[in-house]
């Protein structure tokens, strides 16, 4: 079930495909673009992990203090069962009561009106089946983090989440935004950690701050020579 | 004169001597593979090897020995050496010891380069080591980061050394606005050897650990970061061009002050504006070596900048150089036509480079044989005939004798001559789009004209520099006595006799408040 | 000499006047800015701006070098002492005339850089993974490639790049245009195919290892028509598990 990460890492969703979401909005893809989003696919008539899914992340957002759901950032939650409508949106939403009212505005859970499933979700390398067996879906649980023009930046899976990866996808998905200055905050600490493919989280980019520290040094060295030049100096003057 | 008093002198004129010894022999080397590598490149497809991994080797062998082995000890080891405390008037420098183990350490450092030669699978990476493929190629790799380090090491102990002479040594009188415009650039070069070699220290140890210790500093899968060591490598090794630049342009200031007779124009402007600049603005314009690989969008314009900017220093660096020519007395050595050589090159050599600094243009230049061209006329063999400059403008004081001076011009105009054939065909093809580090360049097969026309050049270039090095080993053992002071010039280290004892003067020199190194020497 | 320079930024602007003459239209209406063609146009007003710099400093020094050259009478140089203004002019006015002269490349690099970065909506995507040693293409409709890139004429194509092993470059000669690609991150670059029947040579442009000299691939032009026709053929030929060719049309529409 695992997503092929060099091959859609950097793919588009298409921005004209239409949602309607659980009020019955109809609306477009691209509205939702031009912040970072985070895709989480689903369906509503999910017991297992689905709901679990979306409660962890409710929990793990509202732990997330750098940036606002709604200003800074969006979720979507995209159902890929064609049996889902407006209807069991609200319902799900309804039943788990695991998104918060305040999240709303900037969370919604939708199901695609204008594109199969199959087709939006095979875009996103997001790949799963019907097992008779178990009367259920089995798919992949990740995040898809996509950049304010709606492409891939990062797959992050797993069933627990912590704030500070999500924290740090978020970052990497808008990672162009920081050319204000405002950013230079998030300019930082999206250059001090990188992605573990791996391990699925974020770790200490350690050879940069190698770097960094060697040259702290170099600059030290100079300083502390300088330091003790003009120390000396004054003693000569004085004497 | 034995040799174990070579071996273990701590005379800083001896040490400057050895450091010249071993970067000739490390440029002597570096020049065959080059010519080892054009003579491949003379025909479309396997020349005179068959084998791709003999090519990459000579490559990396070529930039390594010419950058690491030649440029950076010739200038910071030799004329350093043996200039500044003249210049200065010190006895010698402040660490006559620590200097002795910095020759030492690069006796080792370009021993180990040479073992490249005999051993086993050696280095493939190119000089600049980037990984992943420098951490999964059969190659060497921990051979490439020793030599670094040991070469490195050896710098910063210069570094501290010379920084230190020249902070505490001066001869009474000597002002720092009365220093050598040399001194003031190579301390310069000295700066930023401290601040950034630790750097590049760093990146190539972090390879080796990634090969040897399955470290994952590189590695993605495992969250390293590919990008990084490109960056870490550039953010010292483009302050590294300035290592070479700051001391060779100090150089042709000396020879031209002294053969136009003349005082350097606008002392100031060149020492705060130009050296200080450099040093400034050099640790800022890294990532236009990064144009193409992927950085961010606003990084790589934001660095076309700042790289631009640089063009104010090193323009007002060459203004100086040519202001001081003006209402001069201008004679024509063999010194004075390699430093006015030297100014045509690193002329062609600036302005080919604007377009480098430009992101957008970059796009289509860079990693051609536009790149290697513009930075063989700026860097190397600037460089490269600054340094013959300055050893046959200082070759009277080291060896009390005097070179044969026709033969230093046949050498020169040869030199000059093979010089802008190669590189100036090289800029051209590069434009056209050749790919640089190309073994066979069959699918470019259209360009076998112009590098077989490269590959006589080199011939011819190497041929240049053959009689000049022939010209100072015949002079140095059978030339005509020289006088102490030939050239006639204002300057400190020419006021002892050639070549200078041991303490350089019987009694230290001091100057007086009108004194001034440049201008016509005051009889 | 430094008031001449001052002028050169002025003149090259003037010569500017129509910047984006290489703009064009496509069939569909929109323009498309063609980085190919800005590059050579931003690359001649490079040339002519170093090329009048050279020459002047060359000119001057030369002719230093000969009224100054030593002779009888003229034994001592005799270079001017700098009054303290002078001086400070002499570095402020030259700064000046670079920075502007720097600014004015800065400026139309950056402009040429967003034509490079802001590829057009209404393109081909196309995602290749590089190897040692080869290229490998793949379709929005799931048809793989290996070391030759059908195009159809012109329709803007976007690459979106990454390596399975070290770093490789597509580089393209004749569209001025090259990007690394490296394993863990995505790089893209785009180009405008034009003529028809044309092929352009690809090559790997940074070092990555033993055979790196031979690591090739070319683009190959096809009309529109023709193209369609190869890669509904294709498609269909290489794949059971892809779409259908009523689906293929929507991907190759796509507008991202």
């Amino acid at each position: 079930m695992q997503i092929d990460e060099p091959r859609f890492l950097g793919s588009p969703v298409r921005g004209d495909t239409v949602l309607t979401d659980e009020q019955g909005r109809e609306f477009q893809l691209s509205q939702m673009l031009g912040k970072p989003v985070i895709l989480l696919l689903s369906y509503y008539g999910c017991d297992g992990t689905c709901p679990t899914m979306g409660g962890e992340l409710a929990r793990v957002l509202s732990k997330v203090e750098r940036f606002q759901l709604g200003r800074d950032y969006r979720v979507l939650t995209v159902s890929f069962d064609p049996r889902d409508t407006a209807q069991t949106a609200a319902t799900f939403l309804g039943k788990t009561g695991a998104v918060p009212g305040a999240m709303r505005d900037g969370w919604r859970h939708v199901v695609l009106k204008s594109r199969s499933p199959d087709e939006f979700a095979g875009s996103l390398g997001f790949r799963y089946f019907w097992s008779d067996a178990a009367a259920a879906f089995m798919h992949p649980n990740v995040l898809i983090f996509l950049t304010p023009q709606g492409r891939v930046a990062r797959y992050i899976y797993g069933t627990r989440m912590d704030a500070q990866t999500v924290q740090l996808a978020l970052v990497d998905a808008d990672w162009e935004r920081i050319a204000e200055s405002t950013a230079v905050f998030d300019m930082l600490t999206g250059a001090c950690f990188s992605y573990n493919y791996a391990e699925g989280r974020y770790q200490l980019n350690y050879s940069l701050l190698a770097g960094i520290g060697s040259l702290l040094l170099g600059l030290t060295l100079i300083g502390l020579g300088a330091w003790v030049y003009r120390r000396k100096l004054g003693r000569t003057t004085h004497a | 004169m034995n040799l174990k008093e070579w071996i273990f002198t701590t005379d800083h004129k001896r040490v400057g001597v050895l450091y010249l010894i071993g970067s000739i022999a490390a440029f002597a080397v570096a020049g065959i593979l080059a010519l080892l590598m054009r003579a491949e490149l003379s025909t479309v497809g396997p020349t005179i090897t068959a084998n791709p991994t003999n090519y990459n080797v000579w490559l990396y062998g070529h930039g390594a020995m010419m950058i690491l082995g030649f440029q950076i000890p010739a200038l910071t080891g030799f004329f350093a050496n043996y200039c500044i405390p003249l210049m200065i008037g010190a006895k010698d420098v402040a660490f006559p010891r620590v200097n002795a183990l910095s020759v030492w350490l690069f006796y080792v450092g370009i021993i180990l380069a040479l073992l490249t030669f005999v051993m086993p699978d050696p280095p493939d990476v190119m000089w600049t080591g980037y990984p992943p493929y420098s951490t999964i190629t059969t190659g060497n790799t921990a051979m490439y980061t020793f030599t670094v380090l040991i070469l490195g090491f050896a710098s910063i102990i210069g570094g501290v050394n010379f920084l230190t002479t020249v902070a505490y040594m001066r001869a009474p009188g000597l002002t720092w606005n009365k220093l050598n415009i040399f001194v003031w650039c190579t301390l310069g070069a000295f700066v930023l050897q401290l601040i950034f070699v630790p750097v590049l220290g760093t990146a190539v140890t972090l390879i080796s650990l990634d090969k040897y210790l399955g470290t994952h500093f590189f590695d993605p899968t495992q969250g390293g970061d590919v990008l990084t060591y490109q960056n870490l490598f550039w953010f010292y090794s483009h302050p590294a061009v300035y290592v070479i630049f700051l001391p060779f342009i100090g150089v042709i200031y000396e020879i031209v002050a002294t053969f136009s007779r003349n005082r350097v124009f606008n002392y100031k402007m060149v020492v705060y504006g130009g050296v200080f600049g450099v040093v400034a603005l050099s640790g800022e314009v890294w990532v236009h070596h990064l144009y193409v690989s992927g950085m961010a969008d606003w990084l790589r314009i934001g660095q076309m900048i700042t790289t631009l900017m640089i063009s104010v220093p090193v323009g007002l660096l060459v203004i100086g150089l040519v202001g001081t020519l003006y209402k001069g007395s201008i004679s024509f050595e063999t010194p004075m036509l390699y430093a006015l050589g030297v100014l045509f090159l690193f002329l062609i050599g600036g302005l080919t480079g604007i377009p480098l600094a430009v992101t957008s243009l970059t796009v289509h230049l860079a990693r051609t044989y536009y790149v290697v061209g513009h930075f063989h006329y700026v860097m190397a063999v600037a460089g490269t005939f600054a340094i013959f400059a300055g050893v046959y403008y200082w070759f009277p004081k080291v060896t009390g004798r005097m070179y044969n001076e026709f033969w230093g011009k046949v050498g020169f105009w040869i030199t000059f001559i093979g010089t802008n054939l190669v590189f100036w065909t090289m800029m051209d093809i590069g434009v056209k789009g050749m790919p640089r580090r190309y073994y066979d360049y069959s699918h470019f097969s259209q360009f076998e004209g112009a590098h077989q026309l490269m590959t006589l050049g080199a011939v011819i270039l190497g041929v240049g520099f053959v009689i000049a090095v022939l010209n100072w080993i015949i002079g140095a053992a059978r030339g005509p006595k020289a006088p102490d002071n030939p050239w006639n010039s204002n300057s400190l280290e020419w006021s002892t006799v050639s070549p200078p004892p041991h303490g350089n003067w019987p009694v230290p020199p001091s100057v007086g408040a009108d004194w001034y190194p440049y201008g016509a020497a005051k009889k | 000499m430094h008031k001449t320079t001052k002028r050169i930024p002025l003149i090259l602007a003037g010569m500017l006047a129509a910047t984006a003459a290489w703009a064009e239209k496509t069939a569909s209406g929109s323009v498309i800015k063609d980085p190919a063609a800005g590059w050579d146009h931003l690359w001649r007003e490079v040339i002519i701006d170093i090329t009048i710099i050279g020459i002047l400093f060359a000119l001057m020094t030369a002719y230093f070098i000969w009224k100054y050259r030593r002779r009888p009478g003229n034994e001592v140089g005799n270079g001017p002492k700098l009054s303290a203004a002078a001086a400070v002019a002499w570095v402020v006015i030259p700064t000046f005339v670079f920075l502007s002269d720097d600014l004015y490349v800065a400026a139309n690099g950056w402009q040429l850089w967003n034509n490079y970065r802001e590829v057009p909506a209404d393109r081909l995507e196309i995602q290749l993974e590089t190897g040692m040693y080869s290229f490998d293409y793949t379709y929005p409709n799931g048809v793989r490639t290996q070391n030759e890139l059908k195009v159809p004429a012109g329709k803007p194509v976007l690459l979106r790049m990454t390596s399975r092993d070290t770093l490789h470059n597509h580089f393209i000669p004749d569209f001025r245009v090259k990007e690394d690609s490296m394993p863990g991150r995505v790089t893209y670059l785009w180009f405008l195919p034009k003529e028809v029947g044309k092929e352009h040579v690809v090559t790997c442009a940074s070092y990555c290892g033993v055979m790196h000299s031979y690591m090739a691939s070319k683009i190959v032009v096809l009309a529109p028509e023709e193209f369609r026709a190869w890669y509904d053929q294709e498609g269909s030929k290489q794949g059971g598990s892809i779409k259908t060719v009523a689906e293929n049309k929507a991907a190759t529409a796509s507008k991202s």
